[in-house]
């Protein structure tokens, strides 16, 4: 129970750190912080699959190259020009009274249809078992889509074909 | 098990084409594209497959509606009818990038391949029968029409358009998700049918929390076919996009997200329920809204592809006005419009692209007497305006009369006003074209040359079922009577 | 519940003694090594044979200047080599020294952290390992040090893909993710005198991680990240005595772990080396002691090639590690994987 609300106060300070804060760099690294505490979440849920793949993944790789390209464009220049407007003020508070009205009433009626609360000594199996044999064709449709990204990164980074870079290095082979 | 999966995969071989083509189609770029002759193969391999594909599902349809693959996906006849009008739509846009110069020439094979993924991703969608499925296509079409969107790269209207259409998509996945996550939490199941069968028994706690989580659930799709309140992005991006890409985008992610959108729908909300009174609300005032503000914003256009564009998006706006009525009656309306839908906006769009190509932008006045030079592509256009219009006896006529005369019928009477009046409003700009083309004078005598010979027919031949439809549409009509949904 | 307290807290104090202190023992071979393999002496003057040499550096990062530059951005600057330093050490959590025993009617699992995912918990906190990296440079306010810090970054994103293809390979040849089962499945012998290593059933995957751990702990012939007659000192630039002293201990704790993994994969872990297993086990302590012995032994010659390694070969340009990162390694990777999983798949029909 503790470690419940400790966790979620944490994930909610990163995350809030990550809207607000005003140095992109620090955001960025906030949105590390708050993913590691989600896996740290799965963790307690007892999918501790989950959690290791969030961090080799979220937080080893994704993260890595947010925080590469924050460093490389230093965007110090843009960071105080926000726009502040009434109306934005007053739909957000709307927004999120709703949003906090619904968490009140899952909470308060214990809306837990699927609570998984203990480390079985066969996670990954129960999971593995679900994503094979219920699962598989979001499963095989997921790699058309990673395809499908990969040749849309190739398009919209790719150089034209006889562009080749010639360096010192090589001339002497 | 393996004697389930080979029964499941003889339902599943239309997208099991596609899913070979794409990769058949990578593995020849990779080892030909050298050459520009060999440019040739790659678009002789897509459009084999692609009428491969489209035989595939002819084939399919006529069966009982069947859940395959664990109920991840359903094939029935209505999926598979949109999907023929989605096959139908990428073949006539990939034979219009091939002449096209708004897509660079080494970047057309990878245009290519991006249309046949998205084309997957359409499929997925207009199968789905559970929330992550539903996912997966959203997302397969959204990455890589971000992508075709910036596919003009020394354009800076291009990138801007794909760094828009990326921002806007992202933020409405991830509130879509968050929808459906809470949708999953409350109920328990991610299937469709699991969540129908629940719909109807729910404790009000449950209704307090399910009610914003559905909002939220089509602040997603509305974002796809670009609704009212999310349809900010597509002025810009139908606008930066090289004109086959717009085409594009005015076909199959409209044609996916209705399909869901019907889907979704049909299946939830057939018994009476609070939840159905408040999503055919929701969907009544979103109709009325995307319907009006397509049309009032197409007026003051200069460019005929922007026009064109928010043309569509009221287009879209009048096929969820038909979704109003559950059941029968709007499907069947819903399918006849979207079937003429399709072949109008491809005529449309081909004429525009060649002038645009000529010309160099798109302004009405590029249109000017185009009758004295081409009268056979200025009768087109002007064919496919008047039905755009809904003017008899063309296929939009039979189309919208279809949707306002269920409408009445069903008492929606102030949706039907609304229809009526947006259709008058709509003739302003659509009937601009034609008085331009025959009316006025050229502005130049110089050939066009995408009006070749071939193109001509091509573009007649689009045209024909406008008026073949518009006359003989009861076989249409009793064919999409027998699409029926599949419900548990 | 007392008891398991105990157990945790023993655990704990030797998982984190034994690397810490063998820590100056490294150092010390390297520099005595790195003498060898040049022909001259190392260090020889304090205490016989050099060994108190280890003392006195830290004597001297103790008392060395404190340099705190002004330019830099203070929260990052203090925190990266803490970063640096623990992440080295998480994955030393879920490597056991021997095997499971009994102990008063309860066995006993020496590794700190046992838990259903095993072996992928060690891959996944070393991916966080470009973190220290990346913070620190970014953090000297720096150009040399940015473009070290930017160059180590890439090089572990890119080597780590490479890694696990020839981790999920070797896990597919085992079976199991659990360090006692892998462990498990490599003692004994083919035909008689050949131990069942890894090294022997997937001599690609080995070579694979081998490369791959190199990039992974930056050290030579991938260390762009420090390259020193390119840009000074790469991504440690900016810092002094203590912090310094972290850093170096953080890439030598990050070398021990990864060889402790590529020992277990492909040499056996803690299986007993070919002679040991002639001794007698009657007592419940000597087995263990034997696996401990056998698994120091075994980590002890792998972090020798390591400093081998990195006085024998010149570094990499990096182009050209980027090339054979992504270009070769990966798709040897994914051939292997296919080959193995084909492999896998008709010998269990």
């Amino acid at each position: 129970m503790i470690s419940d609300i400790f966790l979620t106060i944490i994930t909610m300070v990163f995350a809030l750190m990550v809207v607000f804060s005003k140095k992109t760099v620090v955001s960025a690294f906030a949105l590390l912080m708050t993913m590691l505490s989600i896996a740290m979440i799965y963790f307690q849920l007892g999918t501790v699959f989950l959690a290791a793949i969030q961090v080799l993944i979220n937080a080893g790789a994704i993260a890595v190259l947010f925080i590469f390209v924050m460093m490389l464009i230093n965007l110090e220049q843009f960071q105080n020009n926000r726009e502040k407007g009434k109306v934005k003020l007053v739909i957000s508070a709307i927004t999120i009274l709703i949003i906090l009205g619904v968490f009140a009433l899952i909470i308060n009626n214990n809306i837990e249809v699927l609570a998984v609360n203990n480390i079985a000594d066969n996670s990954m199996l129960l999971m593995f078992d679900k994503l094979f044999h219920v699962y598989y064709l979001p499963f095989e449709m997921a790699t058309v889509l990673l395809l499908a990204a990969l040749v849309a990164c190739v398009v919209i980074t790719g150089h034209e074909k006889n562009a080749k870079v010639e360096l010192e290095g090589d001339k002497h082979e | 098990m393996h004697l389930n999966y080979l029964a499941n995969i003889g339902r599943y071989i239309p997208e099991i084409l596609l899913v070979i083509l794409m990769v058949g189609l990578i593995l020849i770029e990779a080892t030909y594209k050298e050459d520009e002759k060999d440019r040739r193969y790659i678009f002789i391999t897509a459009i084999i497959g692609l009428v491969a594909t489209f035989v595939a599902i002819l084939f399919n349809m006529g069966g009982k509606p069947q859940a395959i693959f664990t109920n991840s996906i359903v094939i029935d006849d209505f999926s598979s009818l949109l999907k023929l009008i989605m096959v139908l739509g990428t073949i006539a846009v990939v034979y219009l990038s091939r002449f096209s110069k708004d897509i660079y020439e080494t970047l057309k094979t990878e245009f290519v391949i991006m249309a046949v993924g998205i084309l997957i991703g359409g499929f997925l969608l207009a199968s789905a029968n559970n929330m992550l499925t539903l996912y997966l296509g959203i997302e397969t079409l959204s990455i890589l029409s971000y992508v075709m969107a910036s596919l003009k790269k020394n354009d800076e209207r291009s990138s801007e358009a794909g760094l828009k259409y990326a921002l806007y998509g992202g933020v409405s996945a991830g509130i879509m998700l968050f929808g459906l996550s809470h949708i999953f939490g409350v109920l328990g199941t991610i299937q469709f049918t699991g969540v129908a069968a629940m719909i109807p028994n729910l404790t009000t706690v449950q209704m307090a929390i399910l009610m914003p989580s559905f909002v939220l659930f089509f602040a997603g799709i509305g974002y796809k076919i670009a609704a009212v309140p999310f349809h900010m992005w597509s002025p810009d991006v139908y606008e930066g996009s090289p004109t086959p890409v717009t085409t594009f985008f005015a076909i199959v992610p409209k044609i996916a997200g209705i399909a869901v959108l019907i889907r979704v729908t049909s299946v939830f909300f057939t018994v009476e329920s609070p939840m159905k009174v408040g999503w055919i609300g929701l969907m009544l005032v979103v109709s009325a809204l995307t319907m009006t503000v397509g049309n009032v914003t197409a007026i003051g256009q200069k460019s005929v592809k922007r026009m064109l564009a928010y043309s569509s998006i009221s287009h879209a706006g009048i096929m969820m006005a038909s979704l109003v009525m559950i059941g029968d009656v709007g499907i069947r309306a819903v399918l006849f419009y979207a079937i003429t839908y399709l072949f109008m906006t491809l005529v449309a769009f081909y004429i525009t692209s060649i002038v645009q190509d000529k010309y160099g932008n798109d302004h009405f006045d590029r249109f000017s007497g185009l009758i004295y030079r081409y009268p056979w592509m200025a009768v087109m256009m002007t064919v496919v305006m008047f039905s755009l219009t809904g003017i008899p006896p063309l296929a939009g006529f039979v189309a919208k009369y279809n949707i306002l005369s269920s409408l009445i019928n069903s008492k929606f009477y102030t949706l039907a006003v609304i229809l009526g009046l947006n259709s008058v409003v709509s003739a302003y700009y659509y009937l601009k074209i034609v008085r331009l083309m025959v009316l006025k004078q050229p502005e130049s005598e110089e050939a066009i040359e995408g009006f070749g010979f071939l193109n001509q027919m091509i573009i007649v031949v689009m045209t024909l079922p406008i008026f073949v439809l518009g006359i003989f549409w009861e076989t249409i009509m009793s064919f999409a009577n027998v699409s029926k949904l599949f419900i548990n | 519940m007392l008891e398991g307290i105990l157990e945790i807290l023993i655990k704990i104090v030797v998982v984190l003694g034994i690397p810490l202190g063998a820590l100056p023992i490294i150092i010390h071979v390297e520099r005595r090594g790195a003498g060898f393999i040049q022909r001259r002496l190392g260090p020889n003057r304090v205490g016989p044979f050099g060994l108190l040499q280890p003392l006195a550096d830290v004597a001297k990062f103790m008392f060395k200047e404190e340099v705190h530059p002004t330019h830099v951005r203070p929260f990052f600057y203090t925190a990266a080599p803490l970063i640096a330093l623990v992440v080295a050490l998480l994955p030393l959590a879920c490597i056991p020294l021997f095997g499971t025993f009994e102990f008063d009617g309860r066995t006993i699992y020496p590794e700190v952290f046992r838990s259903d995912m095993g072996i992928f918990y060690a891959f996944a906190v070393s991916a966080l390992g470009s973190y220290g990296i990346l913070l620190a440079g970014w953090a000297s306010n720096n150009k040399y040090t940015m473009l070290g810090a930017l160059r180590a970054c890439a090089q572990m994103v890119s080597y780590e893909l490479s890694l696990s293809t020839a981790i999920v390979a070797m896990i597919f040849v085992f079976g199991t993710n659990d360090i006692h089962g892998i462990v498990g499945a490599q003692t004994g012998y083919w035909f008689g005198f050949l131990p069942k290593w890894g090294i022997f059933v997937q001599p690609v995957a080995g070579m694979l991680f081998l490369v791959g751990i190199f990039a992974e702990s930056n050290r030579l012939p991938f260390d762009l990240a420090e390259g020193e007659s390119e840009i000074v000192a790469g991504y440690h630039l900016e810092y002094s005595s203590m912090k310094f002293a972290i850093f170096f201990m953080a890439e030598y704790i990050h070398m021990l772990a990864l060889s402790a993994l590529f020992i277990i994969f492909f040499f056996g872990g803690y299986s007993l080396l070919p002679g040991l297993d002639l001794i007698p086990t009657d007592n419940a302590f000597i087995l263990p002691l034997l696996q401990a012995v056998s698994f120091i032994t075994k980590i002890a010659i792998m972090v020798w090639v390591f400093v081998w390694v990195r006085w024998t070969l010149p570094r990499f340009r990096y182009d050209q590690l980027m090339d054979l990162g992504w270009k070769r390694l990966l798709p040897l990777g994914l051939v292997n994987l296919i080959v193995t999983v084909l492999f896998v798949y008709f010998r269990n029909q």
